[in-house]
């Protein structure tokens, strides 16, 4: 049902049965190791390249997230899921090996959570038992089309952020056990002029805001009726700016319960500069960690935003502003009003 | 650590544990590892092998030594020629260090220049040149700022005096030394 | 460059602007200026060492020595590279690695090595230059102009 301008007011309250999450070198190193099912020592997996690699991780996410609902993969009804790659290959390739109905969907960063809406509208209303939702990443498959080859002795400004190696998924159904969907906004395109593809957390800051504020607006409800409202990769600089902007928005939020997956994943001594990013970003943070937190009690309503800047090399190079949105989900277990 | 893989050479962590402690270290640990790396090379560098340059101001002394073997080739090796233009050149401002040989029809001159005066070393090239070819029209000049003909020249000197070598094969060693001169590549 | 860019912006994004320049993190200049110069110094003095070694163990002269130093330079870089160290040097350095040859080694090496995955003609042959090929077009091309300048000013200036 579509509440106030943008917002999904899911009345069956889809659940989440099962999340998998999957990671690399770097986040076996991290401060959430111990919430990812599957970790790899190294950026190849056994593959030829990292492309390759990257197929290989949502694929092994996909797997355990069945294996632990008990499913095969002809229960499931849909993929819904996407990646930052060119054509989006590493997810259409993993489609090839899953071989169910895929629908591939793109918003950059911000794919975990676009994808978790449009599973959970689709079960809410009947058109589907199950469906397969997430996103994936890859440091050096990303780095190579996005930036310049991984081992170019290029200096990054502090601005900069670490692209996730990485899947996160999770199956969504309208009846079981799980946390639920109970909303979802979907975002908008904001531009804010912003064009250094070293500080996308300064570009993407807005359109988080943009969507946050929507949503209370929507819902009728304030910031404090969440216990957790987690962003996606706005890192260090993208988190403070949209605090900031929000507060003077006139929207209180306490600083504790506004949290950045980016800033979650790793630790201090990691050097990942202004913090995480990458579609895999929010999805193995939200999927490994919250939900396991929420199983656990300790959380019983989140907001998750994942944000995603839609820019290409080819756009930066032709002097393009980056363009960003950001989709936000309510997830709830057991503070259901 | 590299391995030899499916695909030529490939990343794979042989040892995950010695990496994680390294990577949580992190820009520290790199900081003082590569610190060490640098200064054991600098310090190592030091330990090059340079001859002593102070043979320099001893160039009259002991190559008059006249051998009475009774050929005349060895009288050819009067190195007055030699001392007078070592002589001229070390009181020029910007002409650092010098060491000169001649035969009776080649005159083989190589200084240093102080770094400073290297913006102005073509001209200084020039200009000692021409002033030794005015000097000395008899003799065909080879003069050269270079390190390497310094090197060399020197050696040349040495041996000279310790092998008591004569005036032909003083010259051949000279027309190699002017040769490598003028080596472009 | 910056500035003209805000200028086409509407007031609402050029107040972001300034709202996020103050929360951002700056480049600390003085710093990477500092951390250049000395790897950068550094890595001259190895190059240096390694023309008198030739000099010494060869017969180099001074003007013959650069060829091979270069090339042991860009060996140097080149192994560097390959093991996946010349970048976190690069990220400590910034300019002090990216200037020298050694550098420009990197940047061929680099792509050199990442394309190898599309093939030798296709990829590794196409993509090499991928960061360098601008470096040679301008660095031939403003050779030219610099000698046409200097070709006109010692006919007609008699410099």
């Amino acid at each position: 049902m579509l509440k106030g301008h943008r917002t999904w007011v899911f009345a069956n309250k889809p659940a989440i049965i099962a999340t998998a999450a999957v990671g690399g070198p770097f986040e076996a190193n991290g401060r959430l190791a111990d919430d990812f099912d599957l970790l790899h020592e190294d950026l190849w997996l056994g593959e030829e390249s990292y492309e390759k690699a990257h197929r290989v991780l949502l694929e092994e996410a996909a797997f355990q997230a069945m294996e632990k609902a008990g499913l095969e993969k002809e229960n499931v009804q849909f993929l819904i899921a996407g990646d930052l790659i060119n054509q989006m290959t590493p997810t259409s390739f993993a489609a090839r090996t899953l071989g169910m109905p895929y629908l591939g969907i793109f918003g950059a960063c911000s794919t975990s959570m676009e994808g978790l809406a449009l599973s959970a509208f689709i079960t809410n209303y009947g058109g589907a038992d199950y469906i397969l939702t997430g996103a994936s990443s890859h440091n050096t498959a990303v780095e190579k089309q996005f930036r310049y080859p991984t081992e170019y002795g290029g200096q990054k400004p502090p601005t900069a952020q670490w692209t996730v190696t990485g899947a996160g998924v999770a199956i969504v159904s309208p009846k079981g056990d799980g946390p639920r969907v109970t909303a979802a906004t979907i975002g908008r395109v904001v531009d804010m002029g912003l064009a250094d593809p070293f500080n996308m957390g300064g570009a993407m800051a807005p359109a988080a805001v943009d969507t946050i504020e929507a949503h209370l607006r929507d819902m009728q409800i304030d910031a404090s009726y969440y216990d957790l409202i987690v962003t996606g990769d706005l890192g260090r600089i993208g988190r403070q700016v949209s605090l900031d902007l929000l507060r003077q928005h006139g929207i209180d939020i306490d600083e504790e319960r506004y949290q950045d997956c980016g800033l979650l994943i790793y630790r201090d001594g990691q050097p990942v500069l202004s913090g995480a990013s990458g579609a895999a970003c929010s999805a193995v943070v939200v999927y490994g960690h919250l939900i396991k937190r929420m199983r656990r009690g300790e959380l019983k309503r989140i907001l998750a935003v994942a944000t995603g800047a839609l820019l290409s090399p080819l756009s930066f190079q032709q002097n393009e502003t980056i363009p960003c949105i950001a989709h936000a989900v309510a997830i709830e277990y057991g503070g259901e009003a | 650590m590299l391995c030899w893989g499916r695909e030529g050479w490939q990343h794979a962590n042989l040892f995950p544990r010695f990496t994680e402690i390294h990577k949580t270290n992190g820009l520290m640990a790199m900081k003082t590892w590569w610190l060490v790396v640098v200064s054991v090379v600098i310090a190592v560098s030091g330990c090059a092998k340079e001859e002593t340059e102070q043979k320099q101001s001893l160039q009259g002394a002991n190559l008059l030594r006249v051998h009475t073997s009774g050929t005349t080739k060895n009288a050819e090796l009067d190195q007055g020629p030699a001392e007078r233009a070592a002589s001229y050149l070390r009181q020029r401002d910007d002409v650092r260090d010098v060491v000169a040989v001649n035969t009776g029809e080649k005159l083989l001159v190589a200084y240093q220049i102080p770094h400073l005066q290297r913006w102005n070393r073509k001209k200084i090239e020039k200009d000692v040149d021409s002033r030794l070819r005015n000097m000395f029209p008899g003799y065909d000049i080879i003069s050269s700022s270079d390190l390497k003909i310094f090197w060399k020249t020197k050696e040349l000197k040495a041996n000279m005096g310790k092998r008591h070598w004569d005036g032909r094969k003083v010259n051949r060693e000279i027309g190699r030394i002017k040769a490598l001169s003028k080596e472009q590549t | 460059m910056a500035n003209e860019k805000r200028k086409k912006l509407t007031p609402v994004q050029q107040e972001y602007h300034l709202f996020e320049k103050e929360r951002e993190t700056k480049r600390p200049i003085v710093r990477n200026c500092a951390c250049a110069f000395l790897v950068g110094g550094i890595i001259c003095v190895i190059g240096q060492a390694i023309s008198y070694f030739y000099m010494y163990f060869f017969d180099f002269t001074e003007q013959t020595a650069g060829n091979p130093t270069v090339a042991t330079m860009v060996f140097l870089s080149m192994i560097l590279t390959g093991l996946g160290v010349y970048d976190r040097i690069a990220q400590f350095a910034g300019a002090g690695s990216a200037v020298p040859v050694t550098g420009f080694g990197n940047a061929v090496i680099s792509a050199a090595i990442e394309h190898r995955t599309e093939g030798f003609v296709l990829g590794v042959g196409s993509n090499m230059f991928k960061l360098a090929g601008s470096v040679i077009l301008f660095g031939t091309f403003a050779a030219f102009v610099i000698a046409l300048v200097k070709t006109i000013a010692t006919q007609w200036g008699g410099l």
